[in-house]
């Protein structure tokens, strides 16, 4: 449904993406991970058109992706984003207008269930409000291609749980291929299939949850007992405290002796240690 | 070129619904020139000659342009609409915007020369670029496209104001006006674009004038600012 082919997007003298290449298939919840300024934001405008790549080439549903050729079938509205200030319901009215597929039904419904005013001017709203809202329109349109660009930002606990039911609810009652972007991994986990994780403008994980969970785990014991078993693993981030390595892996499960504990290792941990967060030695 | 014309439409109704400064503005200049108007005709105000209020409804091609894509741009983008639908959007627009200006001002125009033409002179630019001269049908239709012509060169300029190349060519604008004044041979290059555009005896050149030049600078737009403005 969406592919990149070795796609390279510069601002300047900065390279946000370096020579992609990403293959999305239809009907599934991607969650597209990655520090602030990682390139994910830059990775979804490519997908929506509404930047041309510097070299590569975006396709979407076959078709080449530019600003001027901007896919029909995608829906971005990007966090964030300067809205008409009218009244909640003007809003959704003037979104349908530009939508062929957007439900309206799904629209008013969850706006009372998220309880949001809608003849409340757009302005008025709360921060969390205003990014409720445009995910809803996002997520009533019923495009073949959605993208979310950190939905749950400003939200509190509750909302983010009614936000993962909706998300939910949306995809079951009409499949299609949904790209979340977010830093709360472990709570998208429960919604979404597969996962891409961007660090420095390159791909450095597309896998399903599902394979992450199995091959993703720690081990710790004494330096001395925990160095040779790594061997042939893909260590991705190591810390070492008096005389005690806890080594985090992502690959195949082992055997290990008594004297050294395995645990799962949980999708924050897994991300944090992929971009690079656990790399340095702490000696004590 | 991949158009929706049903979005297209959605676009400028979009657009038409969220210009209310502009009309606002409008409506506020013509009022005050059927203020000075009246001003006249009861005697509190004596001058040789007045600006037609009509034209001050030239505000709603001056207003609408600068806004549509400095202002409505970005949140139609933000509400998915694609460039190219917003692109001919915005054209439907400045059709009907001039339609709607060039009538307005032709039947203002009317209703002044046969109500106050007594009290003092009211200027019009239809008699002052001799449009009226050819009939009111032939004015209509060279105001029409003139102020079509109008309108999307302020877009464009206004659309290029996010860019390096909007700043050069405000300044080579302005250049073009200074310098070209007094210097006799670009002067007369100057007085030959105008002649063109506004004061040519020749409708259907005149006309052809503006569509040309519309076009050109629409698709200038098209290719080289739309395509590369950030959303």
């Amino acid at each position: 449904m969406v592919h990149f082919d070795k796609v390279t997007k510069c601002y300047k003298r900065t390279m946000a993406l370096d020579h992609v290449t990403l293959d999305l298939k239809e009907n599934k919840i991607y969650c597209l991970l990655g520090r602030n300024g990682a390139g994910k934001t830059t990775l979804l405008k490519l997908i929506a058109g509404h930047i041309n790549a510097s070299d590569g080439k975006v396709e979407v549903d076959g078709k080449p992706v530019s600003t001027l050729k901007m896919p029909e079938c995608v829906n971005f509205i990007e966090n964030r984003a300067t809205q008409f200030n009218v009244k909640v319901e003007r809003l959704l009215q003037t979104a349908k207008e530009l939508d062929d597929d957007f439900d309206m039904g799904f629209a008013q419904k969850m706006l009372e269930k998220f309880q949001l005013d809608k003849k409340k001017k757009y302005n008025h709203l709360s921060f969390g409000m205003q990014t409720m809202l445009t995910t809803l329109i996002s997520l009533a349109s019923n495009s073949k291609v959605v993208i979310l660009d950190e939905p749950v930002l400003g939200f509190d606990a509750i909302m983010r749980s009614q936000f993962y039911e909706l998300l939910t609810d949306s995809f079951e009652n009409h499949p299609r291929l949904i790209i979340v972007s977010t830093h709360l991994i472990d709570e998208i986990a429960k919604s979404a299939e597969d996962l891409i994780i961007i660090d420095k403008g390159k791909i450095l994980l597309q896998s399903t949850i599902n394979a992450v969970d199995e091959k993703a785990y720690s081990i710790t014991g004494t330096t001395k007992d925990v160095t040779p078993i790594l061997s042939g693993l893909h260590v991705i981030g190591q810390k070492t405290i008096g005389g005690f390595t806890t080594a985090y892996i992502y690959d195949r499960h082992i055997e290990v002796p008594s004297n050294i504990t395995i645990q799962p290792l949980g999708l924050q941990e897994f991300f944090i240690n992929m971009v690079g967060g656990n790399t340095n030695e702490c000696q004590l | 070129m991949n158009v929706n014309f049903k979005k297209a439409w959605a676009i400028s109704k979009i657009n038409f619904r969220h210009l209310k400064a502009a009309y606002i503005i409008t409506v506020c200049l013509m009022l005050t020139g059927v203020a000075n108007l009246i001003l006249i005709m009861t005697g509190l105000n004596v001058t040789s000659g007045i600006v037609d209020p009509g034209n001050y409804a030239y505000g709603a091609a001056i207003f609408a342009p600068i806004f549509i894509p400095a202002i409505n741009f970005k949140k139609i983008m933000h509400l998915n609409g694609k460039k190219t639908d917003f692109f001919w959007g915005c054209l439907f627009n400045y059709i009907i915007i001039a339609a709607v200006v060039s009538f307005t001002d032709i039947l203002v125009y009317i209703v002044t020369k046969n109500t106050c033409s007594s009290y003092g002179y009211v200027i019009n630019l239809v008699q002052a670029f001799g449009w009226i001269a050819h009939g009111i049908v032939p004015a209509f239709f060279q105001q029409f496209f003139f102020i079509l012509l109008f309108e999307i060169f302020i877009h464009t300029l206004t659309a290029m104001q996010n860019f390096w190349f909007g700043w050069v060519t405000d300044v080579a604008l302005v250049a073009i006006i200074s310098v070209f004044t007094p210097i006799p041979v670009l002067r007369s290059a100057l007085v030959w674009f105008f002649y063109m555009i506004i004061f040519n005896p020749t409708v259907m050149i005149q006309i052809i004038s503006c569509i040309v030049l519309s076009a050109f600078l629409f698709a200038l737009y098209y290719l080289f600012i739309l395509k590369e403005q950030r959303i």
